[in-house]
Order: C-alpha cells, then structure tokens, then sequence
C-alpha cells in the first residue's frame, strides 16, 4: 500500500482541509487497499517552502499551496492579474483550455507535477472610510497588501496607496488606523474577525487565487501507471465539486458578514478599463511571460 | 612540532577568529534590522518589506554558523554527569564515540544540506532580492565545520594529546 | 521490525544523553539514525527540516530578549530594582529575602531566562544577605527558587519557545503567565516570612513612604520598559520580536548613555554572548524539528496519546501522570529541548483531554522552573551556588521548603484553570 502524505499550510477545518478530506475519500474508494492518503495540515511536515522543494527530492508526497507555488512557477502569476476571471465558471474555462495546459507545462523541471486546481476564493476590498464603487473610490486609502510585487502595483496604479505587511499585524493597524483597509477572500473577513475593524466590504472580485494541488514526480514513479493516473484523475473529479463548495460557501459567508458591515457591488467595467495598463506593465509581463498572458484572454475571449 | 601541527594551530585560529566575527555581525544586524523595521513601522510609517523573512534567514544562518563555532569552543549544551565519573579509560572510549557520532552528524548536515542549497540556487527571498542559497549555505557550512573540528579532536584523543575532560563545558552538576 | 520505532528513538535518546553527547546532537543523531534505517524516509529530508526549523521569525524574539537581559545584567540595573524592593519590603521579617524575591519579580519582566535573572540578583543580594548575617545556603535559595519567576512573568524564552511548538499565541502566554507569576512570589515571601520569623532574621528598617518614591523614581526607568514591552504586546501593537527590538535598544540607550556602566568593548562581548546562547538554542530547535519531523511522519505522538488514553480516560489522572513526567523530565533535561521534546508528544493528549493550550504551556513552564532547581540538571542552583561559594548538597536542605511553595503554586495553577486563563479573557 502506498502513503501519500499532503502537506498545507492551512489550519484543521478550514476550506483546504474540507477538499483534502474529500480528496481522501474518493481516492481511497478509487483505489482500495491500494494507497493510504495522510492529511497533514498547518505546516506540520515542514515549512511550505522546504515541503516544495522536498516534492522533488521525494521526501514529500504532495501538498495543497496557493501563491507559494509563484517561485516555482512563475506562470501562476496569471493569477495576480486583476480583473481576468470573472466568475468561477471562467476559472474553470481557463483550467480545461490551452492556457491551462501552458499553466501546467511551467511546472516542468520543478520535480513536481499539476495535478488539479480546487477552489480558494475571490479577493474583496475592506476599508474604513468609505464604500468602494469606481476606481476614484480608492483615492489615497492605504491599503495592505501581502509582500507581492504584482499586488502592490495594481493597487497603487488604480490609485490607493499599497502597504505591504505581514498578516499577522494586520488587525491591529487596522484597529488603529495605521491602515484603511485591505483584501482578502470574504472567508478570511470572517475568520480573522476583521470586521470588527472595518466598516465597508466592496465585493470587487479583483483577483481570483486558486489552490494547486502538486505532486511529487519521484512519489508518481514509484507508483504503477493505473494507480498513477487514478491519483490525478481523482484530484481533477475533485474540483468542480471544491469550485460548487467554494462558491456556495461565499455566498453565504457574504450574506453572514453583511450583518456585521456595509457590503456593496463594485463597477466592474470601470475597474477592468482602470486596470488595463497593468497587463502592460513589466512587473507583471516579465514575470508571468507575454505567451502566457495571450493565450489566458484567448481562452476567455478577452479582448 | 611539524609542519602539519603548525598549519592546524594557524587554521584554528583563523576559523574560529572568522566564526566569531560571523556570530557577533550577525546578532549586532539582526539588532539593528529589528530596530529598523520598528523604526519603520511606528516613526516613518511606512513598513519595511523584509521585516519578517530576512531576520528569519539571518537568524538561521546564525544557527548554523553559531553551531560550529560552539562545537569549537566546547559550549554546546549537555548531560555529563555520568561522563564526568567514570573511569579515565571508560571516558576516553565514550568520548571518541560521541565525537564519531558528532562528526556523523555535521557530515550528514554537510551532504544533504548542500544538496539542499544548491537546488535553490538561481531563486531569491520573496521579499528582497538576496539569494536563497547563500542563507542555505550555512547548514553545509556549519555542518562541515563540525566534521572537521571533531575529526581533528579525535586524532587527539586517540594519539592522548588530548584529555577527554577538556572537551566538556562547564559543569551543571 | 523486532522494537516499535517509539521505543528505539527512547531508548536512542537515553543512551546518548547518559554518554554526555551535546543535546542537540542527541536529538540529531537520533533522528538521523531513524531515518536513515527507515527505508519508508527519504534521507534527503535532512537537508531541508534542519534549516526550516531555524528559519524562525518568532524566535529572532529569543536573541533580542537575550541582549536586552544580559546588557541589563552587565549594567547593573538590578541594583535599581534592589533599592525599591527594599523600601517596598525590607520593613518585614527577613526584609532582605523579600527584597530578594520582589526584586526577581520586577527583573523577570525584563528578563526571559532564570539563569541571567539569578545572575543578576545573586551577585549583588547574596553578599548583602551574607553581611546581615543570613546563612548562605538560605540566601543562595531564595535567590535560585525566585529566580523561577523569569520563565512565569512575561517576557519568557519558555514561552515563546512554547508558542512556537504549540502553534498558540504569545500574547495570551503572556497574559496567562502574570497570575500564576504573582501566586510564585506571594508563595515565596510567605514561606521566607515563616522560616523568617523561626529564626529570628532582621528587618531593615521601618517602612518610609518617602523612601519609596525616591527609590521609585531610580526604578521607573528601567521599569517603564517590561510594562511598554508589555503592554505593547498584549494590546496587540507589537509582535514579541519587535518588543524584543524595542528592549534590547532601550536597555543599551539606558546602560551605555544613561547610567554610562555599559562601554562599547562590552557590547560587543554581549553580542558575542547573546549570538552564542541563541546559536545553541537555535541549533536545539533545528535538530529537535528533525526528530519531530519523524515523529509525526510516523504520528508516534497520537500514538503515545492513544495508548496513555488506553490506561485511563480520568481527566485528572492523566494531568497528574502528565505532571509527574514533567517534573521528572525537568530534573535531566533543561527547559528548551524539554520544551522541543515533549510539547509535539504530549499536546495531542492534551488536546484530546480538552486542556486549553495556553493553561497546559503554563502548567509545563512551572514544571520545568521546578525541574530547574533540583540536581542532576540545575542550571540556575549552579550560578547561585557559585556566587554564595557553597556546594549544591549544602543548599538542597534550605531549598525543600521554598520547593514545597512552588509545588503549592503549581497545584493551584493545575486545578484552577482560571489563574492562566481569566486574566487573557479580560485583557485580549
Ligand atoms: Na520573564
Ligand atoms: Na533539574
């Protein structure tokens, strides 16, 4: 019988776990007797960054990871992108078409494989000061953003004032006004209890961040060629089931949080023509590469 | 005294003068990196990018590096009471054990942990361009280190120019 | 295989820490024996666990906390803190050993570490006591069981090491750690008070408001910053490691430019001592998260659970099989590879007995201060009984009854969850 252990950096009941769980209990019915899948989830095998690099050195199976799979594959970028994906439905188009494949071949190289991409969530804009409607809205608000280049950009050119800082201090220069305001997926507004702290909740949707699900190329050869493609096509079954639990779970999450602050629709076009010049930008081009970019509005017939 | 003796006093000494300047720069910067970074944040409000992972990198760095030169100056933390009571001959055997064991050890650091940092190389900290593999480099650093200061020990030992007393710290019991 | 791999890696670890191997090295050389005999386990893993577990923001904390006590320690602001505790309490039966405990009270909330705080107070108290005519041993004990007090008060390198490995906050460490820290010092000073009293110490002086606020006034400097440190951390402004930043420059403004007793020569040799202490911690912790690697790899530590579990399922019964463990632990190993070592082991049990994290951290921390003060590893008895020039078997009798309190304190904080845990509701 094979261990498959997965690693995520994510606490017990949250979202990842939810998928892991489901991943489990499919494969394991898939193939019965045949491999254990071990769930492993805040970091406990390991820091994320060395948990990656041990995929292809086979001392891990595989983990569930977000944006820290960006130094590795810099194509998954596309996802910083704002304004690209404009509901799951398209996240789902661009996974099953070419760009998708392109996404995938940039892990190459790496000792690890794509297996499947599951559900994580739209970003939403929180603040203090006011309900964020057009790009003008934003004007001088400083808003945190996580240590990311491309994120520190897009927010500065549609006008606010970026301020990368950790998560961990987040609530409390909110609290005290060292920052205005920030954006995160709706989920994290609520377990981070940051509406306690902020007054306004803009579902503007600006970016779309799945979770990858990678493989481990030494822990695929070691397994036969049945067992191997059950491995990935179960993963690839889980994730229109996580993209219906996601979004299920955000529309009542939203409906939940819209008690407890001012939640608004954003103007969609007006933030996608404002955000047009970064797909020009070399901090997002050199990274993520101009092919990439192409064939991504390709699939999703962007103009 | 022959040459070979010679050139190990002066490599001694020029290590361990390079280790101690490597731990006392490296504590003094994570100092004034903190000081910084709060400077930062609190006065010029406006916080740095690197606050978390750079002092996270620096202070490994100082793990490893800090390890060789406390398995050079005989401070690692230990049990020796039973050590220090059995007979001379009996602490000779068990100290040449633990110095195999040790060296075994700083190897194992040295091998992976090269394998380690060299497949990083070519990617930098997310939040400042430094290269990865230079943090990476202390563990083989540091691990080779160990290999080497515990050989040398244990040639001592064996030849008796060495007292196994003289490698413990100072006394906890 | 012929031993299951829990007991291997025990007996592993008890055979090499008897042979006098270096701590981190056993905790090593285990692991990498595990491994490499495992044919399930990569051995490449050694190459990356080691460096992520030092790879460790929240421990940057350990190195600052450090500078800021040992430059303390070198500038001889205990002295401060001695002259306000002694117009506070030195009006009492046996004044100078309440001036000594109050004094390890108000330094344990600038220092993380029992062994500088007993430095610190020691050198200066012991010969004062010794003047007054106290018994060595006696003044020798006091100072080494008060000096527990630095791993309780906030800051607390075994409390920050204990966030880290239980995944809890420091914060609410912190907060936990005060009451059960005040209940050590009331203990203390009654038990010094009785034995005081039997024997006929002296007093020094009556009691002078007057005294208090000149003295206050000295202690103000250096006591404004534990209460900033603090009050900056538990209100959520600052991370610990900043508010170590903050104490380690504010203790090197007030030595080298304020009291001017710190030269630069001697900053520089703090920086050495500082670097050292915390490479060795820090070498610990990276050896300790390759054992614990393996450890959950294989999910011994649900195991251990399940099979304590198995004995019995009494909530009581197993705090006090757990309370027994540690204590014994405490007495061979010291608090940090203690920490490393038992916390991934025993926290599942814990969890599964529904004991909140933060009132087990501290019920573990004042089982490891206890485990401190009695031979074979007692880091803190040796300071103190190298300063008082007495050996260790001639102040284990002085030392029963102050031990006996912190047992008293430790029971209280074990059936009183409320002592750790009212004081983080209310404030956080
Ligand atoms: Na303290
Ligand atoms: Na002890």
């Amino acid at each position: 019988e094979a261990v498959m252990q997965i690693n995520s950096s994510l606490p017990e009941g949250s979202f990842a776990h939810v998928f892991l769980q489901e991943y489990e209990k499919r494969l394991e019915a898939a193939a019965p007797g045949e491999i254990d899948v071990q769930i492993f989830m805040s970091n406990t095998l390991g820091k994320e960054e060395d948990v990656l690099q041990g995929l292809g050195f086979g001392t891990h199976q595989a983990s569930l990871s977000a944006s820290a799979v960006s130094q590795i594959n810099t194509r998954t970028s596309i996802f910083d992108l704002p304004y690209l994906f404009e509901d799951r439905a398209a996240v789902q188009t661009f996974i099953d078409s070419p760009a998708g494949e392109m996404l995938a071949e940039g892990f190459e190289g790496s000792g690890m494989v794509l297996a499947a991409m599951w559900d994580n969530g739209f970003r939403q804009i929180t603040n203090n000061v006011r309900p964020i409607v057009t790009p003008a809205d934003l004007d001088g608000l400083k808003i945190r953003t996580p240590t990311n280049r491309q994120r520190v950009e897009m927010f500065n050119t549609l006008g606010a004032n970026a301020t990368p800082l950790s998560f961990g201090e987040v609530y409390s220069a909110l609290d005290q006004g060292t920052i205005d305001g920030q954006e995160n997926p709706a989920n994290v507004v609520d377990t981070a209890k940051l509406y306690e702290v902020q007054g306004y909740m803009s579902l503007s949707n600006h970016v779309y961040l799945p979770t990858f699900l990678v493989i481990g190329e030494p822990f695929l050869a070691s397994l036969d060629e049945d067992l191997r493609d059950t491995v990935i096509s179960v993963a690839k079954e889980v994730a229109p089931w996580s993209f219906e639990w996601g979004e299920n779970t955000d529309t009542e999450t939203i409906a939940a949080l819209s008690d407890k602050l001012e939640v608004n629709e954003i103007d969609f076009a007006a933030f996608q023509s404002a955000a047009a010049p970064l797909y020009e930008s070399p901090t997002f081009v050199d990274v993520i590469g101009a092919d990439m970019i192409a064939a991504t509005k390709d699939a999703l017939g962007i103009e | 005294m022959n040459l070979l003796e010679v050139l190990i006093l002066k490599t001694d000494r020029w290590l361990s003068a390079l280790l101690d300047a490597i731990v006392v720069g490296l504590a003094g910067l994570l100092l004034i990196l903190l000081n910084w970074a709060v400077f930062a944040r609190f006065v010029l409000n406006d916080s740095v990018s690197w606050g978390e992972e750079l002092p996270a990198y620096l202070l490994a760095t100082l793990t490893f590096v800090g390890a060789a030169y406390l398995t050079r100056t005989n401070e690692h933390l230990g049990f020796d009471a039973v050590l220090r009571v059995m007979p001379p001959a009996m602490q000779r055997i068990v100290t040449a054990l633990n110095l195999v064991l040790m060296a075994g050890f700083g190897a194992l650091l040295a091998w992976y942990g090269g394998l380690a940092a060299a497949s990083f190389v070519g990617r930098s900290l997310i939040s400042i361009d430094a290269p990865m593999a230079l943090f990476r480099a202390a563990m083989p650093f540091g691990g080779a280190l160990i290999t080497l200061v515990c050989m040398v020990r244990l040639v001592g030992i064996a030849t008796g120019r060495i007292d196994p007393m003289d490698l413990l710290p100072e006394s906890d019991a | 295989m012929f031993l299951e791999p829990g007991w291997i890696i025990l007996i592993l670890l008890v055979t090499l820490l008897i042979a006098g191997l270096p701590i981190a090295f056993v905790l090593g050389v285990t692991a990498a024996v595990m491994i490499l005999l495992d044919p399930g386990v990569v051995p490449q893993i050694m190459g990356l666990i080691p460096f992520g577990g030092a790879n460790n923001y929240l421990l940057v904390a350990a190195l600052l906390f450090m500078i800021a006590g040992e430059i303390m320690n070198q500038g001889r602001i205990a002295e401060k803190l001695i002259a306000f505790a002694s117009s506070l309490v030195g009006h009492i039966r046996g004044g100078l050993a309440h001036v000594n405990i109050l004094t390890s009270l108000f330094f344990s909330e600038i220092s993380g570490t029992a062994t500088s705080d007993a430095a610190a107070i020691g050198s200066v108290m012991i010969p004062q006591m010794r003047k007054r005519g106290y018994p060595a041993a006696f003044a020798a004990a006091v100072t080494s069981t008060s000096a527990t007090m630095a791993i309780i008060v906030p800051p607390s390198l075994n409390l920050i090491l204990y966030a880290y490995v239980a995944n809890t906050s420091i914060a609410e460490l912190f907060a936990a750690g005060i009451l059960p820290g005040f209940l050590v010092c009331g203990l203390l000073m009654g038990t010094a008070y009785i034995i005081s009293v039997k024997r006929g110490y002296p007093t020094e002086g009556a009691f002078s408001f007057a005294r208090v606020i000149e003295t206050g006034k000295d202690a103000a400097i250096p006591l404004t910053l534990p209460i900033l440190v603090l009050a900056g951390i538990l209100g959520g402004i600052f991370t610990a490691t900043e508010a170590g930043a903050i104490a380690a420059f504010w203790s090197i403004v007030l030595a080298m430019l304020v009291y001017r007793t710190v030269k630069l020569g001697t900053l520089v040799d703090t920086l050495r001592i500082a670097g050292k202490r915390s490479a060795m911690l820090m070498f610990i912790v990276a050896t300790s998260t390759l054992l614990g690697w393996y450890l959950t790899n294989q999910r011994i530590p649900q195991d251990i659970a399940q099979a304590i579990l198995g004995i019995s399922e009494n909530y009581w019964v197993v705090l006090l099989a757990i309370n027994v463990f540690f204590l014994l632990a405490g007495t061979i190993i010291h608090g940090t590879p203690a920490i490393l070592m038992l916390v991934p082991i025993f926290l599942p049990l814990a969890d599964q007995l529904g004991i909140d994290r933060v009132h087990f951290g501290l019920i573990l921390t004042i089982n490891l201060g206890i485990g401190q003060q009695t031979p074979p590893v007692a880091s803190v008895v040796l300071i103190t009984c190298a300063i008082a020039k007495i050996s260790i078997a001639k102040i284990v009798p002085s030392m029963l009854m102050f031990i006996a309190a912190m047992l008293v304190a430790l029971l209280l904080v074990n059936l009183i969850p409320a002592l750790s845990l009212w004081l983080p509701s209310v404030i956080l």
